[in-house]
C-alpha cells in the first residue's frame, strides 16, 4: 500500500502540470490575440481546456481524500487492480483508445486554426472512438457481471 | 464455471464483502463468480480456495474440462 501512496502521490504532481497547461490553452488565446482560424475552434479549445481543469482538480481532490483516509486509499486500490475490471478495460481498449482520441482531438485543434474541415473531421473521428470504446466496455460489463438480485 | 463458493461463504456465515476484502477483490467480482458469469483467475482461484481452507478443484467444478 506504501508503493500505491507514493503512485498516488506522483499522480498528483502529474494533474497539477496538466491542470497548468490546461490553463494556459484557456488563457493563451485571450493574451495573445486569435490566431487566423474559426472562432469555433478557438471556442472549443477553450471548453475542452475547461472541462479537462475541473476533471483534474476534481481528481487531484479525490487522490488528496484517499491519502488522508487509508479505507477510501484501499477500496482505490482493489477497484483499479480488480481483475474482471481491468479484463473489461482491456477488451474496451483502455487506455489506449482514450490516448488515441486525445491525441485526435489535440490535432483537431491544431489543424482547426489553418482549416476548419479538417477540424471537424478529426473531431468527429475522436467523438466516434470514444463511443465506440464506451459502448463495447458497457456491453463487456453487462456481460461478466451478475444480476443486482443476486447482491448479498 | 460453476462454484461452490456461496454455499461455503453461507456455512461461514460471510458476506460477499466480507469475502472480497480477504481476497482482495471487489464484491461484484465475487457475485459474478458466485454465478457463474466470470471465471476467476488461477491467483485469485488460489485465494479463494486457501481462505475457505481447501483445494481448488473442491471449491471450483472442472467438470466441463473433462
Amino acid at each position: 500500500m506504501d508503493k500505491y501512496r507514493v503512485e498516488i502521490r506522483r499522480r498528483q504532481a502529474v494533474l497539477a502540470l496538466a491542470g497548468i497547461f490546461f490553463l494556459l490553452l484557456i488563457t493563451l488565446p485571450r493574451y495573445l490575440g486569435l490566431l487566423p482560424g474559426h472562432n469555433a475552434v478557438v471556442g472549443f479549445q477553450c471548453g475542452l481546456s475547461s472541462a479537462a481543469l475541473m476533471a483534474c482538480a476534481f481528481r487531484s481532490a479525490h487522490y488528496g481524500r484517499a491519502l488522508k483516509d487509508g479505507a477510501l486509499l484501499r477500496r482505490m486500490y482493489v477497484k483499479e487492480h480488480d481483475e474482471r475490471l481491468q479484463a473489461v478495460r482491456a477488451k474496451a481498449g483502455l487506455p489506449l483508445t482514450f490516448a488515441a482520441a486525445a491525441l485526435l482531438l489535440a490535432a483537431g485543434i491544431i489543424a482547426g486554426y489553418f482549416n476548419f474541415t479538417v477540424f471537424c473531421t478529426l473531431t468527429a473521428a475522436a467523438m466516434f472512438l470514444m463511443l465506440l470504446s464506451g459502448a463495447v466496455k458497457a456491453v463487456c460489463l453487462k456481460k461478466v457481471s451478475a444480476p443486482k438480485e443476486q447482491d448479498e | 464455471m460453476q462454484t461452490n463458493i456461496r454455499a461455503l461463504r453461507r456455512e461461514r456465515g460471510l458476506s460477499q464483502q466480507e469475502l472480497a476484502d480477504a481476497v482482495g477483490t471487489t464484491r461484484q467480482t465475487i457475485t459474478s463468480i458466485e454465478v457463474g458469469r466470470y471465471t476467476a483467475s488461477l491467483p485469485l482461484a488460489y485465494k479463494i480456495a486457501r481462505f475457505f481452507g481447501l483445494a481448488i478443484e473442491e471449491v471450483f467444478d472442472f467438470s466441463e474440462y473433462d
